[in-house]
């Protein structure tokens, strides 16, 4: 085992300082993230903590706008917080041979996860004259966030009930023109992985149950409630 | 490349592989929450599937927009949060680590706020969840412990015979003519982990 994976090392108090020292800064990132695992993973109110981020984030907003970089800090800090939010979903999704109704508690609502896409599009959007020249919040920060949260809405095992695929294809094509605004206003290359979430809003607003996984991970695939570490199996094997 | 139905295009190619070093990074995290001590040998099993996951990038036929470069410095980026030694393709910018800490600044936040939240908050659901996931795996163990016959409804059986032993449903459906008597009732025993008492 390498010095950070130590479990010595893992801060009792996720309050204290989280291995800073002459930590490569790869493992502190690593050491954030188990911090916020160990205070997210399993909790049956994400809906709540994710609509709380957003109203703070909102009430900022009115006054962080006027100055450029304290508003782009604050966007920035919602999208990798809503990231890591979404990250641990991911690893929330039960796959297809287990009882869904266990783990929909767990699991973020479609809604309000499509929700908090549209919003975080809207603001970057709206932000253009503030956040235009902050290309890592675009290239890295919102396209890491659009990745996970269109996953969660890609696999999430329960749409809203009453919702046909043409509801849900027009919902992801909403997402694809704001996403395409976005790519029209703001100048410059855009990143590779803000790339690829146009080529997926594009590929879900054709067809909303595309990009699903392939069958063997679709039923084996580990879930948080049981145990990740087991990928003695070759994980791999299964993407094809 | 692709087998077993899966279309096979390239944006859900490129999804599964994220899916899989994004699971990789989360094996390492849930094994340091919980503070495991077995020697699963963690750090050389990342780092085949890493091996193997920047090997099947290499093979993924992308639109001509996007760059194959790109491409796997990005999954490099995720595989250095647990393993160091990844190569960069890229040279990383003094930017970079200036992102990174606006990343662990905003975790960071999130922490301090999610503990001063004022809900409960249900650490018994993360113990209970995985005490049931330990039940119904070792259930699972039990009803096949060839573990090739895969099934989506493990069951046992409890047998009432002089040495009394426990038998798995997919064992006893393997010895094809092995006849035991259906428990008579309404409800048939569809949920995983049932425990049918046989006299």
């Amino acid at each position: 085992m390498q010095r950070f994976l130590d479990p010595a090392l893992v801060a009792d108090n996720v309050q204290s300082e989280p291995l800073t020292m002459a930590a490569p800064a790869s493992s502190s990132l690593f050491m954030s993230l188990g911090n916020v695992w160990r205070l997210l993973s399993l909790r049956t109110d994400v809906d709540d903590i994710i609509t709380e981020l957003l109203g703070h984030f909102s009430l900022e907003k009115i006054y962080a706008e006027s100055d450029k970089e304290t508003y782009q800090h604050l966007v920035v800090t919602l999208l990798a917080q809503l990231n890591s939010i979404f990250l641990i979903q991911r690893w929330t999704l039960p796959s297809e041979n287990l009882q869904v109704g266990w783990y929909l508690g767990f699991l973020a609502s479609w809604e309000v996860t499509l929700r908090s896409v549209e919003f975080v599009l809207q603001i970057v959007s709206e932000g253009r004259e503030s956040l235009w020249d902050a290309q890592s919040l675009r290239d890295k920060y919102l396209a890491e966030f659009l990745l996970s949260a269109l996953r969660l809405l890609t696999l999430h095992p329960k749409a809203p009930a009453n919702q046909r695929a043409k509801d849900r294809r027009e919902r992801f094509a909403r997402i694809h023109r704001s996403l395409e605004r976005i790519y029209d206003s703001y100048p410059g290359p855009k990143s590779f992985l803000l790339l690829v979430c146009k080529e997926i809003t594009d590929a879900l607003r054709t067809e909303p149950n595309a990009l699903q996984l392939p069958p063997r991970l679709r039923y084996e695939l580990p879930n948080l409630a049981s145990e990740l570490v087991n990928i003695h199996q070759p994980l791999l094997a299964m993407t094809y | 490349m692709p087998q077993d139905g899966f279309s096979g295009d390239w944006l859900s190619q490129f999804l599964a592989l994220r899916d899989v070093s994004l699971f990789v990074v989360g094996a390492s995290v849930q094994y340091t929450v919980n503070r495991e001590t077995r020697d699963v040998r963690l750090q050389s099993s990342s780092a085949r599937t890493r091996n193997a996951v920047l090997h099947a990038l290499d093979n993924l036929r992308m639109p001509s927009h996007l760059s194959k470069i790109e491409l796997v410095s990005t999954f490099s980026e995720t595989f250095r949060v647990i393993l160091p030694d990844t190569p960069t393709l890229v040279r990383r910018k003094s930017t970079d680590s200036q992102r990174d800490e606006n990343e662990m600044d905003a975790m960071d936040a999130l922490c301090v706020r999610l503990c001063d939240r004022q809900v409960i908050h249900r650490v018994s659901d993360r113990e209970m969840m995985h005490g049931v996931s330990e039940i119904t795996r070792n259930i699972a163990l039990l009803d096949d412990p060839s573990g090739q016959l895969r099934t989506a409804r493990p069951r046992l059986y409890v047998i009432n015979c002089g040495k009394c032993h426990l038998a798995g449903d997919s064992q006893l459906r393997y010895l094809e003519h092995l006849k035991f008597p259906v428990r008579p009732q309404h409800q048939s025993p569809d949920s995983a982990g049932q425990i049918i008492a046989q006299k």
